[in-house]
C-alpha cells in the first residue's frame, strides 16, 4: 500500500495499555470540555425540513472559508476542533474560487428532493402504444444511445475531481455526488428506454465521443465545470426540450421533463461557479474563454453529426425545427455565458457560424 | 493539459458541405442500419418496475460480458455499435471484469435507487426539542456524530477516485458507485445536521481515524482499497450504527441510524460480493489482498482515539457516574468484539476464511483478553 503505518500496531503494547486503562474505568474525559461553538439549528421553514442554509451558522458556515485553505487538509468536518497530528490527505483543490458556488447547498437540497427512480417512476407501459412510426422508433433509440454516453461520461467528470477537493468545501462535494447520480440516472433511464419493448441500442457517435473526451480531459476543474455544466448541459437541456416537444406518449414526455429538470441543475451550478470564479479572479476569463472555444468546436461536431441531427429531424418532422431549437438554445447559452462574466462569446464562438451554415442564426 | 479533439469542424470542407446538404433536406440515414441486436425487454415484476436485471440480455447483458472486454475504450454503451479505430479513447485503466465486478451489483444499484431518502425532510428535526437529554450525553453524542461526519465522506472519495478509470462496459458497477457516493454524502449531511441541531456543536476530529482514511484513499488498487473500505471500515461502521441505534438518546436519533444502516449494509455487501468474485474468478490475487488487509487491520487497530472510545462509553452508560461508566464499558467491550466477529463472518461468506487465522486482530484479542468467551454481553 502507498501509505504504510509507522509500526505494526497489533504488536504494540502501548495501544493495548491505553485500551486496558479505559476498559478498567480510568477515563480521561477532557475532550468533553472543548466544543467548536454551540448552535441550535432548527428548520427555518418547517415544511422544507432542516436545510443546509439552516445549519450554516457562525463558525460552521461557508463565509469563514478563506480563499486559500491552509489550515486543514484532513477529512475533519468544517468547524470541528483540529487537534495536532491530523495527516494531509493530499487535496489538490484548496482555493475556494476554484470550486465555489453559493447556490451549491440549495442545489444539493433540490437534487435530493427531486430524486426519481427510472425503474418504477417512468410509466414504461405507455410505450406499448408509443405513437411512433418505425423510423421514429429507431431515431429515438439512436438519441437514447447518445444520452447514455453523455450520462456515463458526465458521471465520471465529477468523480474525477470530487476526491481531490478539500473537505472545507463540503457543499460542493455533496453537489458533485448529486451530479454523479443525476448523470448515472440519465444513462440508466435512456438505456432502458432504448431497450424496452422490442428494442436495441444504436451506433456510437464518434463526434460525441470526441466532445465527451474533451470535457472529461479538461486540464483544470474550472475548465471541466465550465465545459460540462455551462456548455454541454445547456445543450442537454435543449435536447430535453426537443424530446419533450416531439413526445407522443407519457413515458417519453416524463423522461424529457426529468432530463430537463436535472440538466437545469448542472447549468445553474456552472453559471454561478464561473461567475464567482471570475469575480474573485478576473484574469481567468481569457483562459476559460479559450477553453470554451475548443469545447464549442467539439459541440458543433456533435450537433452536426449525422447520428445526432438526422434522428432529431426525423422526430421533429424536418431539419428546420431542429435548427430553430438549436438557435434558441444558443441564445440562452450566450446569455448565460455573459451572466457568468465571460463577456460576449458570440463573436468568437463557432456556434453562430455553424447555425448560419444550416440557415439559422443565434 | 487538455484534449481539444482532432477536427476543426468549420474548417473541414466535408463537414461544411454536409451541413449545406442537410439544409437542402438531404439525409444520409446510414446510422439507421446500426446492426445491433434487437431484444425483447419488459419488466418482470410490475411492482419493482423495469430493472437493470430485466435488461440483462444477449450483447446488452452483463452475464455475457467477458473477463476482458477487448475493444471498447470510449463512451459507447455496452451493446451499441462502434468502430474500434474511430472511437474517442477515454484511456480506462480498469479493464478486467474481476477488477471491479461483484455478484448482485445490478440489484444493489436498483435497491439504492428505490431507497433514496432525504436527511432534510425524513428526520423529524423539530421533535428533538421534545426529548430532554443530559448535557453529558448530548456532548458524547456530538462527539460520535462528529466522528461519523468525518469518516463518511471517505466512502464517496475513494470509489470516486477509481470510478472514472473504469471501462464503461462495467456500467452497473459505476452506477452502484454513484449511488454509494450520494448515500455517503447524505450520511455526512445527516450527522452534521444532527450535531448542529443538538445545541453542543462539532467536537474533535480524530487523528488516528484520519490516518486510516488516508491509507484507504491511497490504496494501490481498487480491489485492495475496496477490501479495506467496504469490508473492514464500513463493516465496522455498520456495527457501530447498530450499536448507536441501541444507545440513541432519542427516537429522532434512532430514525437516523435506521436510515443510514440500510445504505451501509448495501455498501458492505458490495464489498463482500466483490471480494467473493475475485476469489472465484481471479484467485491468484488472494495474496495481494492478504497483504492489503494485513496493513488495513494494523491501521484499524491503531484507530484508538480516546475521545471516541470514551464518548461511546458515556453514551452506552448514559452518563459519567462510576456505575454508568462501568455499564458503558461492558457494552463497548461487547461492541469491540462484535466488530471483529462480524468482520470474520464477512470474510467467511466471501470465501476468504483463511484470512481469519492470519488476521492481525487475533493477537490483539489475545493480548487484551477480549476473546469471544470473555465478552460480557449486556442484557
Amino acid at each position: 500500500m502507498a501509505y504504510i503505518a509507522p509500526k505494526d500496531y497489533s504488536q504494540d503494547p502501548e495501544i493495548v495499555a491505553r485500551v486496558m486503562k479505559v476498559m478498567a474505568g480510568e477515563l480521561d474525559l477532557s475532550w468533553m470540555r472543548d466544543t467548536a461553538g454551540a448552535i441550535h439549528a432548527r428548520p427555518s421553514q418547517p415544511h422544507y425540513g432542516l436545510t443546509m442554509d439552516d445549519i450554516n451558522q457562525g463558525p460552521y458556515g461557508p463565509d469563514r472559508i478563506p480563499e486559500i485553505v491552509r489550515h486543514n487538509f484532513s477529512m475533519a468536518p468544517r468547524g470541528a476542533i483540529l487537534p495536532p497530528g491530523l495527516p494531509s490527505l493530499g487535496y489538490r483543490l484548496n482555493r475556494k474560487s476554484e470550486v465555489w458556488s453559493d447556490l451549491a447547498g440549495r442545489l444539493f437540497e433540490e437534487g435530493k428532493s427531486r430524486r426519481w427512480a427510472p425503474a418504477h417512476d417512468v410509466p414504461w407501459d405507455a410505450l406499448e402504444t408509443s405513437g411512433l412510426s418505425e423510423p421514429q422508433q429507431i431515431a429515438m433509440r439512436q438519441l437514447c444511445t447518445e444520452l447514455v454516453s453523455i450520462g456515463l461520461v458526465c458521471a465520471d467528470v465529477p468523480a474525477r475531481w470530487v476526491w481531490q477537493m478539500n473537505q472545507e468545501f463540503h457543499e460542493i462535494k455533496y453537489l458533485l455526488c448529486v451530479q454523479m447520480i443525476d448523470a448515472t440516472r440519465i444513462a440508466e433511464a435512456f438505456r432502458k428506454r432504448a431497450l424496452v419493448g422490442r428494442g436495441g441500442l444504436g451506433v456510437d457517435c464518434k463526434e460525441l465521443g470526441e466532445l465527451l473526451k474533451m470535457v472529461f480531459e479538461s486540464g483544470t476543474y474550472p475548465c471541466a465545470s465550465a465545459s460540462m455544466n455551462l456548455v454541454l448541459f445547456s445543450w442537454v437541456q435543449g435536447l430535453a426540450g426537443q424530446l419533450g416537444a416531439t413526445a407522443r406518449n407519457r413515458a417519453d414526455a416524463y423522461l424529457a421533463v426529468r432530463l430537463a429538470q436535472d440538466a437545469t441543475r448542472f447549468v445553474a451550478y456552472g453559471v454561478d461557479h464561473v461567475r464567482q470564479l471570475l469575480r474573485a479572479r478576473p484574469a481567468e476569463q481569457e483562459s476559460l474563454n479559450g477553453h470554451l472555444d475548443a469545447i464549442e468546436n467539439g459541440l458543433v461536431g456533435w450537433l452536426g453529426a449525422r447520428e445526432t441531427i438526422e434522428p432529431l429531424a426525423i422526430l421533429a418532422g424536418g431539419v428546420d425545427p431542429v435548427i430553430r431549437s438549436h438557435a434558441r438554445t444558443a441564445d440562452l447559452h450566450f446569455v448565460r455565458c455573459a451572466a457568468a462574466g465571460l463577456g460576449d462569446r458570440q463573436g468568437r464562438s463557432p456556434i453562430p457560424r455553424f447555425l448560419s451554415l444550416l440557415g439559422g442564426h443565434a | 493539459m487538455s484534449y481539444y479533439g482532432s477536427t476543426d469542424y468549420l474548417a473541414n470542407s466535408d463537414f461544411v458541405l454536409r451541413m449545406k446538404d442537410l439544409r437542402k433536406g438531404h439525409l444520409d440515414l446510414g446510422w439507421m442500419k446500426a446492426g445491433t441486436e434487437q431484444i425483447e425487454v419488459n419488466a418482470e415484476s410490475k411492482r419493482r418496475g423495469l430493472t437493470l436485471l430485466d435488461c440483462n440480455q444477449s450483447s446488452y447483458g452483463y452475464d455475457t460480458l467477458p473477463e476482458i472486454p477487448r475493444g471498447p475504450r470510449g463512451a459507447a454503451p455496452r451493446g451499441a455499435a462502434y468502430d474500434v479505430n474511430e472511437q474517442a479513447d477515454l484511456s480506462p485503466e480498469l479493464n478486467r471484469k474481476s477488477d471491479v465486478w461483484a455478484y448482485k451489483v445490478a440489484s444493489f444499484y436498483e435497491e439504492a435507487m428505490s431507497r433514496q431518502w432525504d436527511a432534510t425532510t425524513y428526520i423529524p428535526w423539530s421533535d428533538l426539542d421534545k426529548y430532554e437529554r443530559p448535557q453529558e450525553v448530548e456532548i458524547a453524542f456530538a462527539q460520535l456524530c462528529t466522528f461519523f461526519t468525518e469518516v463518511e465522506m471517505i466512502a464517496t472519495d475513494l470509489p470516486a477516485k477509481w470510478m472514472w478509470r473504469m471501462n464503461n462496459q462495467f456500467h452497473e458497477v459505476k452506477h452502484f458507485i454513484a449511488s454509494q457516493a450520494i448515500d455517503e454524502a447524505r450520511h455526512a449531511e445527516v450527522f452534521r445536521k444532527r450535531v448542529l441541531a443538538g445545541g453542543v456543536g462539532l467536537m474533535q476530529a480524530l487523528p488516528q481515524a484520519e490516518h486510516s482514511l488516508k491509507a484507504i484513499l491511497d490504496g494501490d488498487s481498487y480491489s485492495e482499497a475496496s477490501a479495506f473500505m467496504h469490508l473492514l471500515a464500513e463493516g465496522n461502521v455498520l456495527t457501530m450504527f447498530r450499536f448507536s441505534e441501541y444507545i440513541s438518546p432519542t427516537p429522532v436519533d434512532k430514525r437516523i441510524f435506521q436510515l443510514v444502516m440500510q445504505d451501509e449494509a448495501r455498501h458492505v455487501s458490495y464489498g463482500m460480493q466483490h471480494l467473493k468474485w475475485i476469489i472465484d474468478h481471479s484467485p491468484e490475487r488472494k495474496e495481494q489482498l492478504h497483504l492489503a488487509l494485513d496493513e488495513a487491520e494494523t491501521f484499524s487497530i491503531s484507530q484508538f482515539d480516546s475521545a471516541l472510545f470514551e464518548a461511546m462509553i458515556v453514551l452506552a452508560g448514559k452518563g459519567t457516574k462510576p456505575d454508568q461508566i462501568k455499564r458503558g464499558i461492558e457494552v463497548v467491550g461487547t461492541l469491540q468484539v462484535k466488530q471483529i466477529e462480524e468482520y470474520f463472518g464477512r470474510l467467511r461468506r466471501a470465501g476468504f476464511e483463511d484470512r481469519i487465522a492470519r488476521s492481525k486482530f487475533q493477537p490483539l484479542l489475545a493480548m487484551i483478553g477480549l476473546g469471544k468467551q470473555d465478552a460480557q454481553r449486556p442484557s
